[in-house]
């Protein structure tokens, strides 16, 4: 049903992500051409510096392309579990727990594997994530947006000063942290995403698996067991899946915010309801938004670059307030 | 086969420590439309959701042709039976096909998208509800008995043999009112089906109902036609009023007027 603009925006969103590619691998400090890109593919031991440039940049545009992806699918997952428009990786505190438990980790276990961070991270995501819920469905009414919105901001903050208090006296600590405490893609190599791409591809599977009991669950509870759903299970892998995407980016990039709020919160005004299309969208322009504002950072950055989380920070902040006024008056 | 045989054999059932439902038995009559009447928090909604297994009996079987519903496979026995609750939600902007289309939930294999039982189910209960028209329209922009035909058309598209419906008339006028019995009713002369609602409008209930069962206090106090079981004791019994009853001059069911402290009535 709606096909025509479902088909619509599946050529567009396609179409913004392999433009947001090609920039993504040609602007830069360094700008470059399409022969180089071409070249970087054809001949691979190219010693061409320009080609170098390409080849160098590939692993950060394809990281940014999962990681975009991974948390705009995360958050539409969140969204409907919790049947909350502004329920968000970053929203709900995940991000900020899952950075705790990483720095918990390297200062006093010793982590230093990536795998490990990971690990720590999915922990520290999915205590936090039920903790801020929990804390928002205390008192009437149960977690509506705007008591979700403050228990996540009150857990973040207490967090983030958990943070700080581990990370100040530790100047080693200091400067890895430092560059993961504002997300960014910048540093990521091809390991990094040979390592992440099983949790992510997990995770996005789980969530396709899922879609019509997804789509029966926006129903209301009462309704959707009356179908025969199984409503705590559904749930719970939805939310397994959630956090774990979250989580993985996280621990190799850092907090990087309000992709997975805005990105689904467009897809479902503008499409509705159908989950498999809601996933596949939400991961295609998750994508494209997260390069586009890696390569804004880039540009407004020079020479220098702005980490890839302050711009979605920039992007996504009016939307998140569009959301929360418009969420005073109505629930998904 | 048909599977529509439901009996409650002495059920219990609450929430948390607090016990609602107290010793119920019922045997659902196949094929024909029941009304629950009872007054407020009597434990109706309790009862419907029971037979819907939204709750789990803490004492006593359902069973669903002589099988415990506790073993059968919900999504079965979302194959038998369909419930319209009391509210309602939908998710914004759905479109009313679309919606009506996630009553095929049980009936759909895992991972595949509607096949054509499912389309033929869904314009059928679409049709059923005289909404077919409606089918691209939003759900926000629809009216309150525009949108309670939705819900009904998406537990129609379920395709069950037995229907609970709570309340299915609240907050609608009387022409909204009739209009929905009416087409329950011609649901259960075409095919069958079962129905049993929760209904406030005693007199409306006595029109469309082949059974009344009377409920107080979380027990079944009464049941049987409603000739039978409707008399000024019986509604004394259940919502502590005074009444007169006469007969309804169209359908010849019995018709209740309530006496009110200022009619200087002595009954
Ligand atoms: N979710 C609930 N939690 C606790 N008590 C409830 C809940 N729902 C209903 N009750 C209580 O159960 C009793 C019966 O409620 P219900 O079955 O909804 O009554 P009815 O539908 O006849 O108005 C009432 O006393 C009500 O307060
Ligand atoms: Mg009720």
């Amino acid at each position: 049903m709606n096909s025509k603009k479902t088909q619509l925006a599946y050529i567009i969103g396609i179409s913004i992500l392999i433009l947001a590619l090609f920039i993504s691998i040609t602007y830069g400090v360094k700008s470059v051409g399409l022969s180089d890109v071409i070249d970087a593919f054809i001949d691979s031991n190219s010693t061409d510096y320009n080609v170098n440039i390409v080849q160098a940049r590939i692993p950060r545009s394809v990281f940014g392309l999962i990681a975009g992806a991974a948390l705009s699918i995360s958050g539409l997952l969140m969204q409907s579990i919790t049947k909350n428009p502004i329920a968000d990786p970053s929203i709900l505190g995940v991000n900020t727990g899952a950075s705790l438990f990483i720095v918990i980790g390297i200062t006093f276990f010793n982590l230093q594997s990536k795998l490990s961070y990971i690990g720590v991270s999915f922990i520290g995501a999915i205590i936090t994530a039920l903790f801020v819920y929990k804390l928002a469905s205390a008192g009437y009414g149960g977690p509506t947006p705007i008591k979700l919105a403050i228990a996540g901001a009150a857990t973040s903050t207490a967090l983030s000063s958990f943070v700080s208090l581990i990370v100040m006296p530790n100047s080693s600590v200091m400067t890895t942290y430092r560059f993961w405490q504002i997300g960014s893609i910048g540093g990521t190599s091809f390991d990094d995403i040979k390592l992440v791409l099983p949790f992510i591809l997990i995770g996005i599977i789980l969530s396709i698996l899922l879609s019509n009991n997804l789509d029966t669950i926006l129903l209301s509870e009462d309704t959707a067991t009356a179908l025969g759903l199984n409503v705590n299970r559904t749930k719970a892998i939805a939310a397994f899946s959630g956090v774990l995407l979250c989580a993985t980016v996280t621990a190799l990039a850092g907090p990087i915010s309000f992709v997975g709020l805005m990105v689904p919160h467009i897809i479902r005004m503008v499409l509705c309801s159908n989950h498999l299309h809601l996933i596949c969208l939400s991961g295609i322009y998750g994508a494209s938004i997260l390069l586009i504002s890696d390569v804004l950072g880039r540009i407004l950055g020079r020479p220098g670059e702005l980490e890839t989380g302050i711009m979605t920070a920039i992007i996504g902040g009016p939307i998140f307030i569009i959301i929360i006024r418009k969420a005073k008056v109505q629930s998904l | 086969m048909n599977s529509n045989t439901l009996i409650a054999k002495d059920i219990q059932a609450g929430y948390g420590q607090k016990n609602i439902l107290q010793s119920v038995n019922i045997h659902i009559p196949e094929n024909k439309i029941s009304v629950i009447l009872g007054s407020n928090g009597s434990g109706k909604s309790t009862m419907l959701k029971t037979f819907c297994r939204l709750m789990t009996p803490t004492a006593g079987l359902i069973t669903l042709d002589g099988t415990p519903l506790s073993q059968i496979k919900s999504k079965d026995i979302a194959k038998s039976i369909g419930l319209l609750p009391q509210t309602s939600i939908a998710p914004e902007g759905i479109k009313v096909a679309e919606l009506v289309s996630r009553g095929r939930y049980p009936h759909r294999q895992f991972m595949t998208g509607l096949n054509k039982d499912d389309y033929k189910a869904i314009e059928e209960a679409m049709e059923a509800m005289k909404i077919t028209e409606l089918a691209d329209r939003s759900i926000d922009e629809l009216s309150g008995g525009q949108r309670q035909r939705v819900f009904i058309a998406l537990a129609l598209a379920q395709e069950t043999d037995i229907l609970f419906l709570d309340e299915p008339t609240t907050y609608l006028d009387i022409a909204y009112q009739i209009e929905i019995l009416d087409l329950l009713k011609e649901l259960n002369k075409k095919r069958g089906t079962t129905i049993v609602m929760v209904l406030h409008d005693i007199n409306l209930s006595t029109k469309y109902a082949d059974y009344l069962f009377a409920m107080k206090d979380g027990t079944l106090i009464k049941q049987g036609t409603p000739s039978e079981i409707i008399t000024e004791d019986t509604i004394r019994k259940i919502y502590g009023i005074d009444s007169v009853i006469i007969r309804d001059p169209i359908s010849d069911s019995p018709f209740v007027i309530p006496v009110s402290a200022h009619d200087n009535y002595l009954s």
